[in-house]
Parts: C-alpha cells; sequence; structure tokens
C-alpha cells in the first residue's frame, strides 16, 4: 500500500465498515476512487488538437484547416494545444494532464460501429467480443460489496459502451429526477422463480430501484450547492454527475459522451465549438471535483473510435481517420506529454500510423487506479503501463 | 360407467401419446406464442380441438412464401452508379443521403406493416430468424432495395430448403457486400466470407481450422458483384482453378462445391438446432443427444426446414412446463405483439420503428456480423424502463379504441389467459378489472415474455 494511501485510510476510518480480506482492487481508500470516461461521439480530429506545429507538412496537408501557428498554445517546442482547450492548457501546465499521443491500434477499421465496438471492448480489429473492457475488469476482479456502493457503473446517456456486461449493475439516467420518477413506476414484488429470463427481468428492476432509492435519499435539490456547468448536453451530464457526487451517490465509473465530432465537411467552426465545450465542462468538472473534495480520486479519461486523415477533404473537413491523441486528467495524474507524435510523412494509406496501443490506457488505470492486473483482458492482450499515474 | 371401464377408459387416455390428445388452453397459447407474436382468439379456440401434432401441422400449413403487403416503390429504382457520389457537391451528397436514409426507413416500416398484417406470424418469425443467421446490415449496402431483395430471399426459403438458401444467399448482392467489409482484414475478401460461412453460417466455431478457411477463400474467388446492375457475377478471370483442401476433401472445388461440403459436415446441422433451439424453446440447450437427433431430422431430409421445424416443436422440451415463459421477447416481437393483441394493425409504422432502434433492434441493421445476441441482453438497466415508457405511451393512445375495450370487457381469468404468457408477478387487486386491468397486465414483468 502506498503511504499516502495510507494515510488516506486513516482520514476515512468513519467510512471503513472494517478491512476488507481480500482487496483484489487496492486499499479501502479506493473506495472512494472514481474513473470518469468520456466519449468523443464520431471520431476526434486528432491532428487539429494537439497539433505538430513547427512540421511544414502540417500546413501542407491542411492548406485551409491548419490552425495558425500563432493560435497554438504550446505544450513543448513541437506540440501545441487548439486555442479552444483553455481549461485543458491550465491543467498541462499544473501538471495535471496526461496528453497521450498516437493511439490507435492495428488493422484500424474505420467504420464508426464497428471501431468503437473494438475500443469499448478492447477487442483485436478481426474479433467480436460482447463485453466492455470495464465489465471484463469488474468480471476478473470484482469489486468488495461496500465499495460498490450504488451500482458499479453511472452512465449519463443511453449508451453503456465499456461498461456493458452481465455482470454489472449499471445504472442508465440523463439526470437523477428523471430516472426516480422513472423507477417509481415499477411495482415492488420479489419472486422466488426458476425461470432464468424472469429471474433476470427481475433483478435488473430490482437494480434500478435500488439505484432510485439511494438516488432519491440522498439527491435532496434543495439543500445541494449550485454547480455552474457550461451549456449544453454535455453540461447537463457533468451537472447530473456533480449532483449525484454532492449527494454521496457513488460508482466506480461513470461514462458520458460529447459529439459529434464527425466533421466531414467545414470542420473549423464546428470543432472549435466542440473542443469549447469540452474545455469549458473540463474546467466546470474540475471546479466541481474540488469543491467537493474529490479531485484527488478523480480520473477523466477520453476516447474515440478514431481520428482523422491528416490530409484535408474537398470539402473542408477530414475523414475518417486512425490514431488520435487522448487526454487523461486528474489530481493524481503525473501530467506531461507520452507517446509519440505520429509522423505526417511515414504514413499508412494516407493514415497515421499509431504508436500507443489504446490498451495500454487501460492497463495503466486498471493497475494504478484499483490495483488490478494489466491482462485483465487475456495474456495475448497485455497492455503496458505508461507510467502516467 | 362402472369403475372397470372408467379404469380402462382413463388408462387408455394415459396410454394414448401425449400428442394425439387435445391442446388445453395454457398449452395452446405457448404454442401460438413461440410461432408468433400474440395468441388471436380465434387461433386459440382452434388449436384446442387440434392435437399438438395437428396444431404444429397447422402453424407449418399456412407459411407463406411472399409478403403480403406490396414493397414502397423504391425497390424498383435502377441502382445507383457506382462511385456516383464521387465529385458531387457537397449539398448534393448530402440530399442523396438523406434520400438514401429514407429509403431505409420506407423499408423497415414495409417489413413491420407485413408483420402487423400477415396471416402466418411464424412467416415472419422464421423471416427475423433468418435475418438474424445470414446477417447484413442496411448501411454496407448502401442502397434499401438490395436490402429488400435479400429479405424476399428469407422469406421464399425461410421454410423452404437450409441448402438452397444457403447457396441463395452466398451470393445475394447485399450479403457479398456486406460481409466483403465485416471483418476487416486489407485485400482478403474472400478469406472474410468464407470465415463467415463457416463460424456463422454452417459449421460454429471450432469446427474448422484456418487452413480450411484460406482454402475454401480460393473456391469462392471469382464471385462478385456487377456494381451497374448490383447483380451477382462470376468472373472466370478471378476465379483459382487449382486444387484445394476444405476439411478433409480435396478437388479442384469450386465455390458451390465447397458449400456443399460444408453442408455435409455432422457439425452443419447441430450448429443450426442450436440456433433453432434458443429461438423456439428456450437460451439454455437441451442435452447434446437431443440436440443430435434434432440435428438428424434436418440432415435426413436434406436440409428440409419443415419437417426439423416440426420436429422441435413437437419435442418434450419444447412443451415442458419448465420451458414456459422462459423467453425474452425481442423489440419486435414485444411491440408487434402487443398491437395486435390490442388489434392495432394500422398502427403508425415510424414511431415503431424508432422505438425499435431505441429498444436495441433496428431492423435491417444489426449491430455486427454475429447478430443480435438476444435474450438476456434484450433486458438492460436502460430498456427496461424504455420498453414499460413504450408500453404505457401505447396503451394512453388507445384508451377510446373499441378494439380495447372489447379486450378490457373480459373477466379477471379471461383476460390474464389472453394477455399473459405465465402468471403475472405482480399482485392483482382483487376487484381490478377493464382497460386498468389490461394496463396492469401488459406493465406486469412477465409480459416480458414469451
Amino acid at each position: 500500500m502506498k503511504r499516502r494511501d495510507f494515510l488516506h485510510l486513516l482520514g476515512s476510518a468513519p467510512l471503513l465498515a472494517g478491512l476488507y480480506p481480500s482487496l483484489s482492487w487496492g486499499a479501502p481508500s479506493s473506495s472512494q476512487k472514481l474513473l470518469i470516461l468520456i466519449e468523443f461521439k464520431g471520431g476526434n480530429d486528432g491532428l487539429n488538437t494537439v497539433i505538430p506545429f513547427q512540421d511544414p507538412t502540417y500546413y501542407s496537408l491542411r492548406p485551409q484547416l491548419a490552425i495558425p501557428r500563432d493560435q497554438v498554445l504550446p505544450l513543448s517546442e513541437t506540440l501545441g494545444f487548439h486555442p479552444a482547450l483553455k481549461a485543458l492548457y491550465s491543467l498541462f501546465q499544473r501538471g495535471q494532464l496526461a496528453v497521450v499521443n498516437g493511439v490507435g491500434y492495428p488493422n484500424p477499421n474505420r467504420s464508426h460501429f464497428r471501431s468503437i465496438d473494438i475500443w469499448e471492448t478492447g477487442s483485436d480489429s478481426n474479433e467480436y467480443l460482447s463485453e466492455g473492457w470495464i465489465a471484463e475488469l469488474y468480471r476478473a476482479h470484482p469489486l468488495p460489496k461496500a465499495q460498490v456502493r450504488v451500482a458499479t457503473g453511472i452512465i449519463l446517456g443511453t449508451n453503456p459502451g465499456p461498461l456493458d456486461g452481465d455482470a454489472m449493475r449499471n445504472v442508465v439516467m440523463t439526470e437523477p429526477g428523471r430516472l426516480v420518477r422513472q423507477a417509481a413506476r415499477l411495482k415492488r414484488q420479489a419472486r422466488a422463480t426458476q425461470n432464468p429470463s424472469l429471474r433476470h427481468i427481475l433483478k435488473v428492476r430490482a437494480d434500478i430501484q435500488q439505484a432510485a432509492d439511494e438516488i432519491a435519499a440522498k439527491v435532496q435539490p434543495k439543500s445541494m450547492q449550485s454547480m455552474d456547468v457550461p451549456p449544453g448536453k454535455f453540461g447537463k451530464s457533468l451537472q447530473a454527475l456533480l449532483k449525484l457526487l454532492q449527494a454521496d451517490v457513488h460508482a466506480p465509473v461513470v461514462k458520458m459522451s460529447l459529439g459529434s465530432f464527425d466533421t466531414h465537411a467545414g470542420q473549423l467552426p464546428a470543432h472549435r465549438r466542440l473542443l469549447t465545450e469540452f474545455s469549458d465542462g473540463l474546467e466546470a468538472l474540475e471546479k466541481g471535483l474540488k469543491k467537493l473534495g474529490l479531485w484527488q480520486d478523480s480520473l477523466i479519461m477520453t476516447y474515440s473510435e478514431f481520428g482523422r486523415r491528416p490530409a484535408q477533404n474537398g470539402s473542408n473537413g477530414t475523414d475518417h481517420g486512425t490514431a488520435a491523441p487522448h487526454f487523461v486528467m486528474g489530481g493524481a495524474v503525473k501530467g506531461g506529454l507520452y507517446g509519440k507524435q505520429p509522423s505526417l510523412t511515414d504514413l499508412a494509406g494516407g493514415d497515421l500510423k499509431y504508436g500507443v496501443h489504446f490498451r495500454d490506457l487501460y492497463a495503466t488505470i486498471a493497475k494504478h487506479w484499483w490495483n488490478g492486473p494489466t491482462d485483465f483482458l487475456g495474456a495475448a492482450k497485455r497492455g503496458q503501463d505508461l507510467g502516467f499515474l | 360407467m362402472n369403475l372397470l371401464s372408467r379404469t380402462l377408459f382413463l388408462l387408455t387416455f394415459a396410454l394414448l401419446p401425449a400428442r394425439t390428445l387435445a391442446l388445453n388452453s395454457q398449452e395452446a397459447r405457448h404454442l401460438l406464442l413461440r410461432t408468433g407474436f400474440h395468441a388471436a382468439p380465434e387461433d386459440m379456440e382452434r388449436f384446442q380441438a387440434f392435437s399438438r401434432s395437428q396444431a404444429v401441422e397447422y402453424i407449418l400449413g399456412r407459411v407463406n412464401t411472399k409478403a403480403q403487403i406490396p414493397p414502397p416503390d423504391l425497390v424498383h429504382k435502377n441502382p445507383p452508379a457506382p462511385k456516383s457520389m464521387k465529385g458531387l457537391p457537397q449539398a448534393m451528397r448530402k440530399a442523396r443521403r438523406k434520400e438514401r436514409n429514407e429509403e431505409g426507413r420506407l423499408l423497415k416500416e414495409w417489413w413491420y406493416q407485413e408483420m402487423l398484417h400477415t396471416n402466418s406470424p411464424f412467416t415472419e418469425r422464421m423471416t427475423l430468424f433468418w435475418h438474424n443467421h445470414f446477417t447484413s446490415g442496411m448501411r454496407k449496402a448502401r442502397w434499401a432495395p438490395l436490402m429488400y431483395f435479400q429479405n424476399v430471399l428469407l422469406r421464399k426459403h425461410a421454410l423452404g430448403n437450409f441448402g438452397t438458401l444457403l447457396h441463395e444467399i452466398a451470393k445475394d448482392p447485399a450479403m457479398v457486400i456486406y460481409l466483403d467489409n465485416a471483418r476487416n482484414r486489407k485485400g482478403k475478401p474472400n478469406e472474410n466470407f468464407a470465415r463467415e460461412v463457416m463460424e456463422l453460417f454452417t459449421l460454429g466455431e471450432g469446427n474448422y481450422t484456418e487452413k480450411d478457411i484460406k482454402e475454401a477463400a480460393r473456391a469462392k474467388t471469382g464471385w462478385g458483384i456487377h456494381r451497374p446492375t448490383a447483380k451477382f457475377r462470376f468472373r472466370k478471370r478471378q476465379y483459382d482453378p487449382g486444387q484445394k483442401t476444405v476439411l478433409g476433401k480435396t478437388g479442384f472445388l469450386s465455390g458451390e462445391q465447397v458449400l456443399d461440403h460444408l453442408l455435409a459436415q455432422p457439425a452443419c446441422a447441430r450448429w443450426l438446432t442450436q440456433k433453432l433451439w434458443k429461438e423456439l424453446v428456450s437460451p439454455e440447450l437441451p442435452a447434446a443427444a437431443e440436440i443430435e437427433r434434432l440435428a438428424q431430422v434436418l440432415r435426413s431430409s436434406q436440409y428440409e426446414i419443415k419437417p426439423w421445424v416440426k420436429a422441435v416443436l413437437l419435442s418434450p422440451g419444447f412443451w415442458a412446463e419448465r420451458n414456459r415463459g422462459v423467453r425474452i421477447k425481442s423489440p419486435v416481437e414485444l411491440m408487434v405483439g402487443t398491437l395486435r393483441l390490442l388489434n392495432q394493425k394500422d398502427f403508425e409504422t415510424r414511431p415503431l420503428m424508432r422505438a425499435g432502434k431505441q429498444l436495441g433492434q433496428d431492423l435491417f441493421e444489426p449491430p455486427n456480423v454475429k447478430g443480435w445476441p438476444g435474450g438476456k441482453r434484450w433486458i438492460t438497466a436502460s430498456t427496461l424502463l424504455q420498453r414499460g415508457q413504450l408500453l404505457r405511451k401505447f396503451l394512453r393512445g388507445m384508451q377510446e379504441s373499441p378494439e380495447v375495450a372489447k379486450l378490457a370487457k373480459l373477466d379477471q381469468d379471461a383476460l390474464i389467459q389472453r394477455v399473459m404468457p405465465i402468471a403475472p408477478v405482480n399482485p392483482i387487486p382483487k376487484r381490478m378489472k377493464g382497460f386498468q386491468l389490461l394496463h396492469h397486465l401488459i406493465l406486469d414483468p412477465a409480459y416480458q415474455l414469451q
């Protein structure tokens, strides 16, 4: 157990029911640990997000789309942020944002549906797995009961993605109040049954009710502090999350999304709008988490089905690509640049070559966030520790 | 009747095989739900005069090979010229895309209409089954009529011959295009096809090797689609005429011969039987011996589907009490079943189509080449609430409907019989009746089953 975990353990003594004998998922203080997954729907254009502003090829590939050098927020001598990412830039400067460059996988697929499936299940590009990577991690190493609190995961949206799995008890909602109202319509009737399908239905019903009960009991709008969030759907998801956290309604993993980043045409204004929404949202999230004393125990990770092609297309946009940078941030993150920026001249069929396999992100988190194994998807899929935690 | 003759009578009765005894109401309902969308009162009455065998024969006897609802006009259009979108201005491409999306929607609506109106729900259940077995997706096919023609093919052979169906679907344009892109192996479209045919369509995993796939892929060379007409075409120049060895058979095998060889594998009928069992009987498979027995029916009839389906529907497992209500209704079964129960066949199909998508079953768009996993996967924290909301929405709009009023006039027992696949979970207040009871039953968790 690390020293800081031990101190945290002492500090949170009243929350402990006792020491758990088999801690496959780390010290009791990790019952607070929160992973927030943010999906960039549609495939974010990484090249205009983390910009190789010294590379002349960047400007020649994107005569209309390249971000002007003087607008770029420099992260290093060669890479910089899109100007809309102000809050992320501040985080980077404070050493709590890890920018992982060139994240992708071999034999990339350029179909939205197929590629996001690959990312979310952690599969190889020629196989179909049925459970999300978070579900796989849970299945291999279940959390001791008390740590699970409300549920195994909270989905702010409709699509469980990485959290999809038989062993998962997820709560799905757009907004806590709405969930409570919908759940109120479900009758409460326990029934022992040999019918496995009926048992499943009743279990799902009970899970929803349990989550809704806890939320209804704890989320008291009147006694809550207001948390500023930017306008829009993403802001609403953040507001829902902060409301739940404030009410001490907890799950180890939360998933939300933002989009659509599928900028085939007229990319510049749309992308700027999205990155602004993201940056403003992150700013509000950081603020809110700090207010609640949860920043140190929160880890935020972005993902997306793919990046986009380096050369712009004929409609001032970009088409489906391959590797892209992703962000990992939070109070415990060792900020900085990770992974090499993919070359713009050594391309594969006009697309960026990936440098970091996305499974390495998952493995790093599994290992350092929850003391889990790095081969939870199987020995052949063991991920590397990237070192950002 | 004295004691002796009474005993003899009962003894004779008891010795008669179950299949010759008339169905009771629970059995009739069970059979109708599993082979259709709901248990219509006329069928219920009819079936209670039938034995199991007679009832199954009746269902198989009224199967259709063609849809009854005429398709939307779009299916008569000419295929778009290949690469016709390239070079077009952005506005035109957007308009074309919009048009294609609309065509897709119209096609989906057409199938919902067919399901709502058909006099043979079993035809549609089996067409859906084969759609989920021989998966193709509209998005990849890029042109709705191709999915229509595939649907026509599936319905034509749904209760026909599996061998014929396999041969024809292997050359179906929508299928060929879909499989070309199904698993991204650069420059190896034939291998993709060979893999799916073995893994998903015929043998199931573990019954072939990578070598078999590579060899079968060679046999498939030359198979392709002539894009301007969107029809299958064999290109002799591309065909690899050399010797191939697939699953122990060596020869100058053609693509067709490989398919025949796959059909000859014992694993084929077994794999298909497992799938059919899950569709008609239970998500849990029976003993291997029972699967083998039913698989043998398929083999010995040269892959005629009707005798095989009949054998499954007359198997002890199908009628076992423990297998009542063990299947979770798919979104389509839930919606179409409820609308047919409430006699709302002219319900607007556009919202139905949207709802189906939301609940996880977008017709003509299975999530991937393995199809909809089904079973427990239909019910999640999200879809359970959505199903309830949808059913409530249906009912809210139908309170004034005379058909629904008629249904609601039934007494408690009769209504439960009509609506529920098995006993409801939620307790029913003694005096509850009419529309309120109907609502209560349809929102009961057990209603989600069949």
